[in-house]
């Protein structure tokens, strides 16, 4: 297998692959980086430029800016608390609190390292056992689905700030909104009011953008002064301490593999991973009160996590030829269009494709790491700008990116009133991630809920009666356990706290 | 003192499931509360959805009101509970909000270009920023410089205006 | 000639429509200009998005510009189908439809948002017979076995299913009356989804296109039980057909691509001239056989006689399986 390998890798090292690849993350990190423009939309928008390219340039083009994408948006959400990409949404958490503290440039650092050492960890768990991992993967059906996502959005709610309660009042709201437009299993139309443009129902990046940007903007008036991102002057700051690094690293390793087994899921992706593996570190972590105030750690979870999640969700593309996301599918037609089918055959008739393939994320990999560094030179400085110009600039910015999602004024709209409706939440402790999440998530949840319903005439039995299904809600039952159990006993001591005074 | 808040955010949460199910019989061709039984009906979903933030919001009323003015006790404690303090410039918050709703406006009339432009003014002035050189510079900059990357850059196409 | 004509406001309206005829042409002459999008409105590793992406792949020098797959699942079709009514009728947005969404849902369900007729045919590119498979796992190995199994155990068989009224669920229904067996349907979306769920033994049984289960026949991942065609499909010959098997299951399923109606009609021919010397690409043909498939082309004219045809015996069909 190594001489495969080095073997692939030398196919895919040529000056055009190595050079395209630099380009895409390049690109993927600026994009990544901007609000209004995410991985996706990117993909999207750049992949009819691949169709001209042969494989050997245009995979390693779109490889390097999903990757660059996901890493990229973690820029915005520790510099002015907005996430680039959905998946970034959980490194807003703990980011920003550490550039309000003037370390900015340990969170951005650490948000590389993390998500560097992510993707390689995830990288080598698909070189070496994509077979087995995929034929796990691929018992995973409806129910289970449904579990893991209702797990996701509990998690989500108990662990982005506020009560428990208000951040399953969020959800909820969320997928209720997304409820708008068509039934995802017979497309009857819902909701729509006779207003044509909510048939399609409300996309999640004008409302993404609206609640984390524009209701930035609005908090930040409300200020008699507005400073700069960071209070201290410094716009040096001082490289991330290697004791740091250490006392994150478990953290990292349990991420890297929570992002790698749910990437590994067809369908889920990076904006969930990253919440599980943040909810998951501060479960185990010696610090847990520092998580929502500027925890690296948190930071380095959330990053990991989501990185993690890139080279895995290759894992059912290439042994059954099921793309799990629009990634995958674009990666699929592109492997078609050279005439390589994944499946099972693959592996024997192209092996040195494959090793190519897994050649080239290892280098791009390391590309990231380089250019991240490189990055993060340049942008620690954007913590000098003063937010009463950086804002307005960002605003134009959404107002692009939520008018290009489909050419739709009404998104702008959309993203107006999301940013209003943030403001409130954010006035009063209302969590905006369970909302975002939820309405990311509401037709993967629906189709899940009703498909497991159909699996026997014993309805929601079947949670119980499949076993990975009954482990997942054994491991959630648990989980709520410990959380109510938690509150309770806090709110025991609290009374007789103030019973005693 | 967060349990006021609180109350209100039951009373919303409350208000737009209730509104949800009462939407239910026009918005979902035909659909009736009996829909909750048959998982094949497009009203199922939204339906379960509706009743849970019902039943959520209620809880929260209930332990909000029961623990009166203290601090009800949380798992975690607010991320970022200073956001939830008083306005402090209630002027200019409600001048950046017009400023926003504005440039909404302005986008179908001037087209995305002319509109940010007025927009970064605006906004940038609104907020506090007083280096006039590099705001003209940057107002004038940016948009063009957004323009050109979307519109030829990305072949994605901006709002145009009827007036420009 | 011009000059005969009675007066100057009729000279000049026909020399007006004259011209505008020429720019007209001279617009269509210029089609495309920029690239064409094909919509495929289901799921991802299902047999629209298999060929939809080979198709689009080898298009370019077809018609000078590149044409780009671009997916939009959701609503059984529903979604994908209404995105392409909603944007212009140029010719740029091509739905890459199929049986389901462009004939069998619009005829027989009361709330789709649209009609058959809003769709001009360009050209059907595939006719394929449902394959029925089963997996490794299920307690049956061949047709008979299933409907055995079915037999004994009422409601306890499940297979994947696509979308109600789609291909897969169209194929069980007329197998479950053939057979007055009761089965039960999980439905995916498309499929991709469906196809994954009964490789990882979730369910025992589904019927697809040979494209979409081609590859896992072959590789044993999948056991084929037989396809619902007059004849054995020429690319999965050791398949038996269900007549042969015992049970008169027949469907045949197409994919094909549709414009907008009122799409001016030099951009038609343009569009139907190209897909038809595109099928004849050897590039193609060989891609196509790579997944298990084969291109059944029919021209425009051919196939709405076709399509007019298939409505009748569609609406028999379906009042028998009710």
């Amino acid at each position: 297998m190594l001489a495969d390998l080095a073997h692939g890798i030398a196919g895919f090292f040529s000056v055009v692959s190595v050079g395209t690849a630099l380009l895409g993350l390049l690109a993927g990190i600026v994009i990544g980086a901007l609000p209004g423009l995410t991985a996706t939309m990117t993909i999207a928008v750049l992949t009819p430029f691949t169709f001209f390219m042969e494989t050997a340039v245009a995979l390693p083009f779109l490889l390097g800016v999903y990757k660059g994408a996901i890493y990229g948006g973690s820029i915005p959400a520790i510099l002015i608390n907005t996430p680039g990409t959905a998946a970034a949404a959980a490194t807003t958490m703990d980011g920003h609190a550490l550039a309000k503290q003037g370390r900015a440039r340990h969170a951005l650092e650490m948000s590389l390292y993390g998500s560097v050492i992510g993707d390689m960890l995830a990288t080598l768990v698909l070189i070496a056992v994509t077979a087995p991992l995929a034929a796990i993967a691929i018992k995973f059906s409806s129910p289970e689905f449904t579990i893991l996502f209702l797990f996701a959005l509990t998690m989500i709610a108990s662990v982005s700030g506020g009560s428990i309660l208000k951040g399953l009042i969020a959800a909820a709201a969320g997928a209720l909104i997304g409820c708008i437009g068509l039934d995802p299993m017979s497309g009857y139309q819902r909701f729509t009011f006779g207003i044509p443009d909510m048939s399609g129902g409300i996309a999640l990046v004008p409302v993404l953008i609206g609640m984390f940007a524009i209701s930035e903007v609005l908090i930040q008036s409300e200020k008699k002064v507005l400073r700069a991102v960071s209070a201290v002057t410094d716009g040096r700051g001082t490289p991330l301490p290697w004791a740091e690094m250490k006392r994150a690293m478990p953290a990292i390793l349990r991420s890297s593999a929570i992002g790698t087994f749910l990437g590994a899921l067809p369908g889920l992706g990076a904006e969930i991973a990253c919440w599980v593996a943040y909810g998951d570190a501060k479960r185990r972590s010696k610090a847990p009160a520092l998580y929502g105030k500027g925890s690296l750690e948190g930071v380095a979870a959330a990053e990991t996590g989501n990185n993690a999640t890139v080279p895995a969700t290759l894992i059912p593309m290439l042994v059954f030829g099921i793309p799990g996301d629009t990634v995958t599918a674009i990666l699929l037609g592109a492997f078609m269009a050279q005439g390589l089918l994944p499946g099972p055959l693959l592996f024997q008739q192209h092996g040195d494709v494959i090793y190519g393939l897994f050649g080239l994320l290892l280098l791009t990999n390391l590309l990231l790491l380089v250019f991240g560094l490189g990055a993060i030179r340049f942008i620690r400085h954007v913590v000098l700008i003063p937010h009463s110009i950086l804002l307005p600039c960002v605003t134009v910015f959404c107002f692009a990116g939520a008018f290009a999602v489909s050419q739709s004024l009404f998104d702008v709209l959309v993203m107006l009133l999301g940013g209003f409706a943030g403001y409130a939440m954010r006035k009063t402790a209302v969590p905006i991630p369970p909302f975002v999440i939820a309405l990311l998530l509401a037709s993967p949840l629906e189709n899940a809920l009703r498909q497991s319903l159909l699996f026997s005439a014993d309805g929601a039995w079947i949670f119980v009666t499949r076993p990975i299904a009954a482990g997942l809600l054994a491991l959630f039952a648990l989980s709520i356990g410990l959380v109510a159990w938690r509150a309770l006993a806090g709110r025991h001591r609290k009374s007789s706290i103030v019973a005693t005074t | 003192m967060i349990w006021r808040p609180d109350i209100a955010v039951a009373i919303v949460g409350a208000s737009l499931g209730l509104g949800a199910l009462l939407a239910v019989p026009a918005q979902i061709r035909g659909q009736g509360f009996g829909a909750i039984a048959d998982v094949q009906s497009p009203a199922f979903f939204p339906i379960l959805i509706a009743l849970v933030l019902v039943a959520v919001s209620v809880l929260l009323l209930l332990t909000a009101r029961r623990l009166g003015p203290s601090k009800p006790s949380e798992i975690n404690a607010p991320a970022e509970g200073d956001e939830t303090g008083p306005v402090e410039a209630p002027r200019r918050l409600a001048a950046a909000a017009l400023c926003l709703v504005a440039y909404y406006a302005a986008l179908e009339l001037v087209g995305m270009v002319a509109a940010s432009v007025l927009a970064i003014a605006a906004l940038a002035l609104t907020l506090g920023y007083r280096r006039y050189g590099i705001l003209a510079a940057v107002a004038l900059a940016l948009p063009v410089g957004i323009f050109l990357a979307f519109e030829k850059g990305l072949f994605v196409l901006l709002p145009a205006g009827k007036l420009f | 000639m011009l000059t005969k004509l009675p007066n100057r406001a009729c000279r000049a309206l026909l020399t007006a429509g004259l011209l505008c005829a020429t720019i007209g042409a001279a617009s269509a002459a210029d089609f495309p200009d920029k690239p064409i999008r094909l919509v495929i409105p289901y799921p991802p590793g299902g047999a629209s998005s298999l060929h939809g992406g080979v198709i689009a792949t080898s298009a370019e020098p077809y018609f000078g510009q590149p044409m780009i797959p671009l997916i939009r699942h959701g609503g059984g079709g529903i979604a994908g189908a209404s995105y392409v009514l909603q944007q212009p009728a140029d010719g740029y947005t091509l739905l890459f439809g199929d049986v389901t969404i462009n004939l069998l849902r619009p005829l027989v369900e009361k709330d789709i948002p649209f009609k058959i007729d809003d769709f001009e045919p360009i050209g059907r590119i595939t006719l394929d017979p449902m394959v029925f498979v089963a997996s490794p796992k299920a307690p049956f190995k061949t047709m008979k076995e299933m409907v055995a199994f079915a037999t004994k155990n009422p409601d306890k068989l499940v297979y994947s299913s696509d979308n109600v009224n789609g291909w897969t669920y169209v194929a069980f229904k007329a197998l479950m009356h053939k057979t007055g067996t009761k089965m039960r349907g999980i439905d995916f979306g498309g499929g991709g989804p469906a196809v994954a769920n009964v490789l990882g033994g979730n369910t025992m049984a589904y019927a697809g296109a040979p494209a979409v289960v081609g590859e896992h026949v072959k590789g044993g991942a999948l056991i084929a039980l037989c396809t619902a065609g007059k004849a054995r499909a020429s690319t999965l010959p050791d398949v038996p057909t269900c007549t042969e098997t015992g049970y008169d299951v027949m469907w045949q399923v197409w994919l094909g691509v549709l414009a907008k109606k009122g799409t001016p009609e030099p951009v038609l021919a343009k569009l139907r001239d190209g897909f038809g010397k595109l099928v004849t690409d050897k590039g193609l043909k060989a891609l196509i056989a790579r997944i298990t498939s084969e291109i059944k082309y029919v021209g425009a004219d051919a196939w709405k006689k076709e399509l007019d045809e298939e409505k009748k015996s569609l609406m028999a069909i379906y009042a028998l399986t009710q």
